[in-house]
């Protein structure tokens, strides 16, 4: 029997899986602050230990560690589903809660030229959120009320090709260029719907669809120290985000200067058994703050994550390794004087389904994140879910 | 044996759980809802718009004003008026013809079987007439009076004057008034006691009656009293009839109308200037519409925008045109609700006859009071028009076609009454204008 090409498989798995996946849907009102906020592409298992997408031990496909994908033997694929839970309170009387899903990450790594082929389709920036204000019109029979409704709907997503590859037996080095797409429409809406007297008059519309494009390269290397213990890093270079608008866009086109991002993790090996993880990411994002026309405070991202995997676990004849950690880092926009910043307690566990000679084919990985995001002005409390699916020798 | 056992289980519980748990994480991407964060924070909305009134003066919106009679036919009323000097000038008499009588019946005969009776006679007979309390104006009793038409008349072109008015065909009554009649009988109404009244027939008239090929044969009613309106809702000549089957007995057979129409007495003029909507045979109004392409204030949108600044059609959140009332001729003032409709006129050249596109104001119209065209008059009243206003902003449409401009204002349903509604028209002191509410703001801009 015949086959098509490892490449041309490796697209069509990836168109196919593109297609199949929703947009990006809001979990956050710091959606509102800024450009919106980062979403990290992390699988469950990476979510478990707390870890901020580089420097886990054993396979991992993730657009931030390229040299990871380096050390991969087999074709592999991960998609991951994250649902999530939000309640925030903003002042004394702005509260509220709110649930969305996302899919902010699917990704797949197939061996060609000696190397890993990688491509994936990742979350960048979550710019979802919904506003009103409630108005007093007056009209010349006297004053009338509207509600005026802000919506924002979209997303900065990031589509990756990259190529890693093995150097020695335990050093993997690999490079992805994303492209930066997806779009964003603002609209207000003057809903006049709310008296007797005006429920006949239409609604006042204005806005915008402003799609956005840009490039990344990020380079990396992943390192396994004496079978152990393993080091990875990674940069990402990002050139200016275009948002540019649609033909009817009244608004402007705009550019957005995106940060140099730094990455390096490492995890270790205690025990038999047990192995610890930590990580840390660094990216100033001040020099995005001339760019905004809102006054907007704007900081860093960085953060660091550490966690600990207890893998000799099993249920029902499957390896079950329980997973625990912790995670903060700081968001770049915030609404009130001080920078927000995103603290996170997690655990998880994660099912072996199919294992050979060590490899994992199949696996299934969960995570339950208690966390907190908050600066002066807002504070939101959330617990996230996230599972992916891990599948490899396809 | 046991070890295998022990394998083929564990394979069991293995596939179980990979479904389970697939099944798992699908079920609760699908179900979890999507809701959108929302907040109450002033903040995270653009600047906020102005929303601002706008009188615009007839003279700066409006042209080309007609009014035009004659749209349908007092036969498509379906019912009949009767006036006598009603408000010292109105005369109206209905006319009407009946059916042709059943040639056959299911009647018992003497043995109490039921058979069909081909052999009936009309003994007698009396036209009953079902009368409008609500549309009528008399609340005292009235004398109303029968009688039998002697020339042929057509019922769809009949009038006051005219028995006949086809293509080439015209006759006049040789009486004014749908005359001269055979008086048959009468009849008094009183409102307090009733809403119908009837006049007996002898046989010779239900005879007379009989055939339908005669087209002079008809009933005209007429009301004797001075001074009222009253509108009847429907007629029916009953037929007391003896079956040959049964000769010691008699019942009654209803024959329907074939058609019902009035005449009427004076015609009312054209208004010289001011604007009419409704009536037998209905009034339209058509004007054309223009929407000011910018607006160069008020002041409190000039601190928004720079003025001058287009109007877009997103822009206008309500469009009116705003007649005030005025007090319609007493003989055809509206006893009853009027509805109004807009529609734009689709090829303005072959007015009167134009085809009418759809309604801006949908089904319902809109409804308006008759007190408002007699003791409440001089009261404003708006005919919304934003669809249509929306469309003149807009231009072109997607096939090039440009919007028409020419709005008819008629009758909800038409013909409707013989009552009209009546306005100011432009030029006087309550001339239309029109009402816009607009919402300008500045454009939304990323972050």
């Amino acid at each position: 029997m015949k086959y098509a090409p490892g490449y041309l498989r490796v697209l069509l798995l990836t168109t196919v899986l593109s297609l199949g996946t929703v947009s990006l849907r809001a979990q956050s009102l710091y959606n509102a602050a800024g450009l919106g906020l980062p979403v990290a592409s992390i699988d469950g298992r990476g979510r478990a230990l707390g870890n901020l997408g580089i420097g886990m031990w054993g396979h991992s496909l993730l657009p931030t560690d390229p040299g990871a994908a380096g050390l991969l033997l087999i074709p592999s694929a991960v998609l991951v589903a994250q649902p999530s839970w939000v309640e925030f309170q903003r002042g004394a009387d702005d509260v509220g809660k709110f649930q969305g899903n996302r899919f902010p990450l699917i990704g797949i790594g197939y061996p060609l030229q000696g190397g890993i082929f990688t491509t994936s389709f990742s979350s960048f920036l979550d710019q979802r959120f919904d506003s009103r204000r409630d108005v007093t019109v007056n009209l010349m029979d006297g004053p009338v009320d509207a509600t005026d409704l802000f919506e924002q709907d979209g997303a900065v997503t990031r589509v990756s090709v990259g190529y890693s590859r093995r150097l020695s037996d335990r050093l993997g080095v690999g490079v992805t260029v994303g492209r930066y797409a997806g779009s964003v429409t603002r609209q207000l809406t003057r809903d006049f719907n709310v008296a007797d007297t005006t429920e006949s008059f239409e609604e006042y519309t204005a806005g915008g669809r402003w799609s956005y494009s840009g490039t990344s390269v990020t380079g990396g290397f992943a390192a396994d120290l004496g079978g152990v213990a393993r080091v990875a890093g990674s940069a990402t270079w990002s050139s200016s985000l275009q948002a540019t608008g649609s033909e009817e866009t009244e608004g402007s086109d705009r550019t957005f200067a995106l940060p140099l991002q730094y990455r390096l993790g490492t995890s270790i090996t205690l025990a038999p058994g047990l192995l610890v993880t930590a990580s840390a990411v660094r990216a100033d994002w001040t020099g995005l703050s001339d760019d905004l026309s809102v006054p907007s405070d704007v900081g860093n991202t960085n953060g660091f994550g550490v966690g600990v995997e207890l893998s000799r676990m099993s249920l029902l004849g499957l390896s079950t390794p329980l997973r625990f950690g912790y995670r903060k880092s700081n968001l770049p926009f915030s609404f009130g004087s001080a920078g927000a910043t995103e603290k996170v307690l997690s655990g998880g566990f994660g099912f072996v389904l199919n294992e050979t000679n060590g490899i994992i084919l199949a696996g299934a990985d969960f995570a339950v994140e208690r966390g907190e995001r908050s600066d002066s002005s807002l504070m939101e409390r959330f617990w996230r879910v996230t599972a992916s699916l891990r599948v490899s020798g396809f | 044996m046991g070890r295998q056992a022990t394998e083929l289980k564990r394979d069991n519980v293995r596939r179980n759980l990979i479904g389970s748990l697939l099944g798992l994480a699908a079920f609760g991407v699908v179900a979890c809802e999507e809701q959108s964060p929302t907040s109450l924070d002033d903040s995270l909305l653009p600047q906020e718009p102005i929303t601002v009134e706008l009188r615009i003066p007839w003279e700066d919106f409006a042209s080309n004003l007609e009014v035009i009679g004659g749209f349908g036919a007092p036969v498509e009323l379906g019912k009949g008026i009767l006036a006598k000097s009603f408000a010292g000038m109105l005369d109206a008499r209905t006319i009407l013809r009946f059916q042709a009588y059943p040639t056959e019946w299911e009647v018992r005969d003497t043995t109490g079987t039921t058979r069909t009776d081909s052999d009936l006679t009309f003994i007698g007979g009396r036209v009953v007439a079902l009368l409008d309390t609500i549309a009528s104006t008399n609340e005292e009793s009235v004398l109303l009076g029968l009688g039998a038409t002697q020339h042929e008349w057509d019922v769809r072109t009949v009038t006051w004057t005219a028995a006949v008015d086809t293509i080439n065909d015209q006759r006049s009554w040789p009486e004014a008034g749908a005359g001269p009649v055979v008086p048959l009988a009468t009849a008094e109404w009183d409102p307090t006691a009733g809403d119908s009244v009837w006049f007996e027939l002898d046989s010779a008239q239900v005879a007379a009656w009989a055939d339908a090929s005669d087209e002079s044969r008809g009933a005209r009613i007429e009301l004797l009293t001075a001074g009222e309106r009253v509108e009847v809702a429907a007629v029916i000549l009953r037929l007391n009839t003896r079956p040959s089957l049964n000769p010691d007995s008699t019942f009654f057979l209803d024959v329907r109308r074939e058609g019902i129409s009035f005449v009427y007495n004076p015609f009312p003029e054209p208004p010289p200037d001011g604007i009419r909507i409704g009536g037998t045979p209905a009034w339209r109004t058509i004007l054309d519409v223009r929407m000011p392409a910018q607006l160069t204030g008020p002041p409190t949108v000039c601190a928004v925008v720079q003025c001058p600044v287009a109007l877009q059609a997103s822009e206008l959140n309500y469009a009116a045109l705003v007649f005030r009332t005025s007090r319609t001729e007493a003989a055809f003032q509206p006893t009853d609700t009027v509805g109004i409709d807009a529609r734009p006129v689709l090829s303005r050249e072959t007015l009167p006859k134009a085809p009418l596109g759809a309604s801006v104001l949908g089904l319902a119209g809109r409804l308006i009071g008759p007190e408002f065209f007699g003791d409440q008059t001089e009261q404003d009243v708006e005919i919304p028009i934003t669809t249509f206003a929306r469309n003149l902003l807009k231009g072109a449409d997607e096939a090039g076609l440009e919007p028409s401009e020419t709005l008819a204002l008629l009758s909800l349903l038409e013909p409707f009454s013989i009552a009209f509604a009546s306005f100011h028209g432009p030029g006087s002191e309550g001339a239309p204008f029109l009402k816009l509410i607009v919402t300008i703001g500045r454009s939304v801009e990323l972050p």
